[in-house]
């Protein structure tokens, strides 16, 4: 177990290698002057040329790379080349705000749709499960941010009963975590359904029925169990998904977030903001596929010895 | 009889005191306490004066920092923190009596050492203030003693008192001004009812009640303003009652406010005019028979009734109706074939293409603008790009020096900001101030306006100055170095609970002066 | 005998759905000069806002343009910048994964391991920022989809390379000395073709979804194109005054790609196809 999580854990440790390489270099296929990038619109003359000393474009990139990397450890994550803010601080908020979103739209969805995906599993070609393909087919093609606009216009407009907009409360978490979740419960439901169905055709369920487990018991304790890995990458899949809704999610809702901060940072071109952003999520995703990798060998014992 | 009688008279004495009382309480008596939420549209990046190009940092910067002199509702110029001035003889010194007891948020009593701080600052060259060349007439600040000052100019000043009275021209904190300099931006340490007590970048700013105020105590416990970029969002929230007063809301839902119980629209005459302007050095813009074309190509009337559903008016000047020095240029009409005359008579039967430029969000209903214009020209064979830039970027690309300048076409709109005509021609019409020198983005010369921009400086007699402003009004719209469009309207709604909200003609909404009913 | 039936019953009926509503977009995209009733750009300022009605059946936008005209020639652009971002992804990432597949050694696996970095992000991100770095626009909003979804398809086509390698007619023909190119083409490929395909139609839908939220953060097309991510963006402010011009964009997104991914979902069960 421990050597499976070790070598997992290099993996991790050269994914994210790549990735700030990546992101170091990001500013330098910008077209334009490099300095002028970072310094950001409008600025003065001898801001640009501060910028160009501490970016020390006349050294080798390695080195350059280096001192960039060497300033994050140090805490320096840059300022932001439209409002000169330190980018630690616009992230820092922000990132909380997101993890509440995503983490009630993944949630959500995995509580509404799991069972789902159970139910039609179990009730196969049955008006539920048929209902339950539909809609999730509806479920994966409806954009985010007309979901959201609808709901809006529904609930908040026409109705009147939840708010706009805002956060703060599980009033104003509502709309936008249903918003980010839907298309989640749609695929979580279907990956559901087929892994199941998958398992509930196999030898050892088979055995277990004949054994004389309850109904119950068959589905709870052996099918879902042995259905999960597949799920489980699933419900790991979206945390990236949802990530990327949550830019339009947030959008839509003025919901303080880092998935808004990216759109408004891509649009006015506010590069040091972006680096950051695209390093903090590029670490989360690598996390989040660590950890899926580790609970597999919860749910399957012949994994850790891979 | 006797008992009937007195019955009556204690009915009528009654009746009278009663009418008495209600007559007197029919003024509402101003409540203290509460926290105001002022929602608007656009972020707020800086509250140094000098630096902003947003007026609702204005909004914020009239509660906490205070002119010389101020206007009233009616336009006359009425003491604020200076109690007396006169001027020389010559016209080059302004001398001002300092109000004595003022405090600064900082604790000290204003002296005319802030006052020279202030102005020392706005006009330091190393500081590069983008709006300095407003107050580059004073040439010197002198301190004649404690609480009087002397502002020099090296001529006669026609607008100085407008210029004063402009949101920029607030008198800070020498402290400050000492220790911030020109990163003032988050410390505008002023003489205002209320207090910078923090914001956060982007979203919120919050200003407390100052208790040292020397008007007394300023009704408002907090005033906090809140950005919220959706127009939607916006409307929606003061409709919840998450929000006391909201700006810029779309056309459309001016109507549907107007039309709620509860909430109180106003429209406020505003001194910015919308206009799409040419960058007049590069052709075809060079000919001004293209300029005209395009002005007679547009159809303003449906632009203010379609776009804007009649919030705004038509554009006949570069400055808006409200503003000292008016003068409307009866000219270009809304005549699709004559513009493709013109354009024939240019040399470009077939039109040609171009960019325009236009910010989205910055400006009521900017982007609907921008695109109805494209049409519009483009029913006469010019074919129009439509490219959104985001703000910060569009003005650095606007201000680009002109070798380097990409700009053909740009959507902006200038106000007034000391509601003189004055302002406008020193920033934007006199050929000294093309860029990087000052926002001459069109790149507009006429020498004969010129030499009239500088004689209208002089002229203190009002009469004959506005006989040159207006003349120089005929010049400008006759050279069309815009394609002029419409004045706004400053769109505002509140709750009813929100009382003596004013819009002033110098582009502020006037916090100061705002109480909540309970 | 009820069940069975069901379940032909449904599976036919959605790729007879999805192939209806393709059939319908592709129509509304290669006739849109014919069927749309108005020009979609031109603006009747006067009548803005305007609800639907005889004139307009799906009314009017901000500036008074025909809502439906302009989703019709929407149709057009989601079309195209589906179709060619997703060909072009195509035809590069088969390639890469032809030869990873083939070549498993150190080639194969630099290929894959960039792949599998690419494939941890999710699709939406890495398209925002590569319009981040190139800039708004339609073409480049094409080459961000593109660029996104190289990835998957190098992925499915090393996937089938791998398991048509080991077949015995292809170890024949190495034996007789067939050369790899023509290994890899003339025998390789046509195996890979059919999870391509699937994988292809289902990733048309994405693209379009992908667009549609570019347009939507006003990253896309520059106005006045007529783009039904862009007219949900610009009907935003109007959710309250004219939720016309917000709701019938996004139905016909919904639409579109509802009838991709019930084509691809039906093509998938046909060929047998087994996408990971």
């Amino acid at each position: 177990m421990l050597s499976f999580a070790v070598g997992r854990g290099l993996g991790l440790l050269v994914v994210l290698f790549v990735v700030s390489l990546v992101t170091f270099s990001l500013t330098y296929f910008v077209p334009g002057d490099v300095a002028l990038v970072i310094a950001g619109p409008g600025s003065s003359a001898k801001s640009i040329s501060a910028i160009r000393a501490k970016l020390h474009l006349d050294r080798p990139f390695h080195v350059r790379y280096a001192q960039w990397l060497g300033s994050l450890f140090s805490g320096d994550l840059g300022e932001s080349a439209i409002t000169k803010e330190p980018v630690g601080q616009m992230v820092g908020f922000r990132f909380l705000n997101t993890l509440e979103l995503t983490g009630a739209g993944l949630g959500l969805a995995v509580i509404l749709g799991m069972p789902m995906g159970v139910l039609a599993a179990i009730k196969r070609n049955s008006l539920l499960d048929y209902g339950t393909m539909v809609l999730s087919v509806f479920g994966i093609s409806m954009p985010i941010f007309w979901i959201g606009l609808m709901l809006i216009y529904f609930f908040a407009v026409r109705l009147r009963v939840l708010p706009v907009t805002g956060q703060g409360g599980l009033r104003h978490l509502v709309l936008p975590a249903v918003t980010i979740g839907v298309n989640s419960v749609a695929i979580i439901a279907r990956m559901t359904r087929s892994s199941m169905l998958e398992v509930l055709g196999s030898d050892y369920i088979r055995t277990a029925k004949a054994k004389g487990c309850s109904e119950r018991q068959v589905i709870w304790l052996h099918a879902l169990r042995n259905a999960m890995i597949p799920i489980i990458t699933t419900i790991g899949m979206q945390l990236g998904y949802l990530m990327g809704g949550a830019v339009l999610t947030e959008t839509v809702f003025a919901w303080s977030g880092i998935g808004r901060l990216f759109a408004d940072s891509v649009f006015r071109r506010d590069f040091p903001v972006l680096q950051i952003l695209v390093l903090l999520l590029a670490a989360v995703f690598a996390l989040a596929n660590f950890l899926v990798d580790l609970s597999y060998s919860l749910f399957d014992p012949r994994v850790r010895y891979d | 009889m006797k008992v009937e009688k007195k019955i009556g008279l204690l009915v009528a004495a009654f009746s009278v005191v009663v009418l008495l009382g209600t007559m007197c309480c029919a003024e509402e008596t101003p409540q203290y306490g509460g926290t105001l939420r002022f929602v608007i549209g656009s972020p707020i990046t800086t509250l140094a004066p000098g630096k902003s190009t947003a007026s609702i940092a204005d909004t914020i910067n009239k509660g906490l920092i205070e002119q010389l002199v101020t206007r009233d509702m009616q336009g006359t110029f009425v003491p604020l923190l200076a109690t007396s001035w006169s001027i020389s003889d010559d016209g080059l010194v302004w001398t001002f009596q300092l109000r004595k007891g003022v405090k600064f948020h900082d604790g000290h009593e204003l002296t005319a050492e802030d006052v020279k701080a202030t102005f020392d600052r706005m006009l330091n060259p190393d500081f590069q203030l983008p709006l300095a060349s407003v107050l580059q007439v004073i040439s010197s600040v002198k301190i004649v003693d404690v609480y009087t000052v002397q502002l020099l100019t090296a001529a006669p000043v026609a607008d100085m008192l407008p210029r004063l009275c402009w949101c920029h021209a607030g008198i800070l904190s020498k402290d400050a001004v000492a220790q911030w300099g020109a990163d003032l931006d988050w410390h505008p340490v002023g003489t205002g009812p209320y207090k910078f007590d923090g914001h956060v970048p982007e979203e919120s700013v919050t200003l407390v009640r100052f208790d040292d105020y020397w008007g007394g105590r300023p009704y408002l416990d907090k005033v906090v303003f809140l950005t919220v970029r959706e127009d939607a969002t916006r409307v929606a929230m003061l409709l919840a009652g998450e929000a006391d007063v909201i700006v810029d809301m779309p056309a459309a839902d001016v109507q549907r406010l107007q039309a709620t119980s509860g909430i109180h629209v106003a429209l406020a005459p505003s001194t910015r005019v919308a206009h799409i302007g040419f960058n007049c050095l590069k052709p075809p813009f060079d000919n001004v028979l293209v300029r005209e074309a395009c002005n007679y190509a547009i159809d303003r009337d449906a632009l203010v009734a379609g776009v804007l559903k009649g919030v705004g008016a038509v554009s006949d000047s570069f400055v808006s109706p409200i503003v000292w020095g008016y003068y409307g240029v009866d000219e270009y009409s809304y005549q699709p074939d004559k513009a493709r005359q013109l354009l024939a008579a240019a040399g470009y039967p077939n039109g040609f293409h171009a960019t325009l430029a236009t910010p989205q969000g910055r400006y009521f209903m900017d982007k609907e603008t921008a695109v109805a214009v494209q049409d519009m020209l483009g029913a006469v064979g010019i074919q129009l790009d439509v490219k959104v830039v985001d703000w910060a970027t569009y003005l650095s690309m606007l201000t680009t020096p002109r070798d380097k300048n990409e700009i053909e076409l740009y959507l902006l709109g200038w106000e007034s900001g000391t509601g003189d005509i004055g302002y406008l021609l020193d920033l934007l019409i006199d050929s000294a101030v093309w860029p990087p020198s000052g926002w001459n983005t069109m790149f507009y010369k006429n020498a004969t306006v010129d030499a009239l921009i500088a004689a209208s400086r002089r002229l203190l007699n009002p009469v004959e100055r506005y006989a040159v402003v207006s003349q120089i009004q005929e010049l400008v719209v006759h050279d069309a170095p815009w394609i002029f469009l419409f004045v706004f309207q400053s769109p505002s709604a509140s709750t009813t609970k929100v009382h003596g909200l004013q819009f002033l003609p110098t582009e502020a909404y006037s916090i100061d002066t705002v109480w909540l009913a309970k | 005998m009820q069940k069975r039936k069901w379940k032909r019953f449904a599976r036919n009926r959605g790729a007879v759905v999805g192939l209806g509503i393709l059939v319908l977009f592709l129509l509304f995209a290669a006739l849109a000069p014919v069927i749309a009733p108005q020009n979609p750009n031109k603006t009747h300022l006067r009548a803005s806002l305007a609800p639907p009605s005889r004139d307009a059946l799906l009314g009017r936008d901000q500036l008074g343009r025909d809502v439906l005209s302009r989703i019709i020639y929407g149709a057009r652009t989601s079309f195209l910048i589906g179709a060619s971002a997703t060909a072009a992804a195509a035809l590069v990432g088969v390639l890469l994964g032809l030869v990873a597949g083939y070549h498993s050694g150190v080639r194969g696996g630099i290929i894959m391991r960039i792949v599998d970095i690419m494939l941890a992000f999710p699709e939406f991100l890495v398209a925002l920022v590569v319009v981040g770095i190139l800039g708004p626009g339609f073409y480049n909003v094409l080459i961000s989809i593109a660029i996104v979804f190289v990835p998957r398809f190098v992925r499915i086509t090393r996937a089938s390379a791998l398991s048509v390698r080991e077949n015995d007619y292809i170890q024949a023909a190495v034996a007789i000395g067939a050369g790899n190119g023509r290994m890899m083409f003339a025998h390789v490929l046509p195996n890979c073709l059919a999870p391509a395909i699937v994988q292809g139609t289902l990733l048309i839908g994405d693209a379009i979804l992908i667009s549609a939220g570019l347009g939507f953060l006003g990253l896309g097309a520059q106005p006045p194109l007529a783009e039904w991510g862009a007219m949900l963006s610009d009907g935003r402010g109007y959710i309250a005054t004219a939720p016309h011009i917000a709701t019938f964009p996004g139905l016909a997104i919904m639409f579109m790609v509802i009838g991709f991914n019930l084509v691809g979902d039906s093509l998938r069960d046909t060929l047998d196809v087994r996408l990971t």
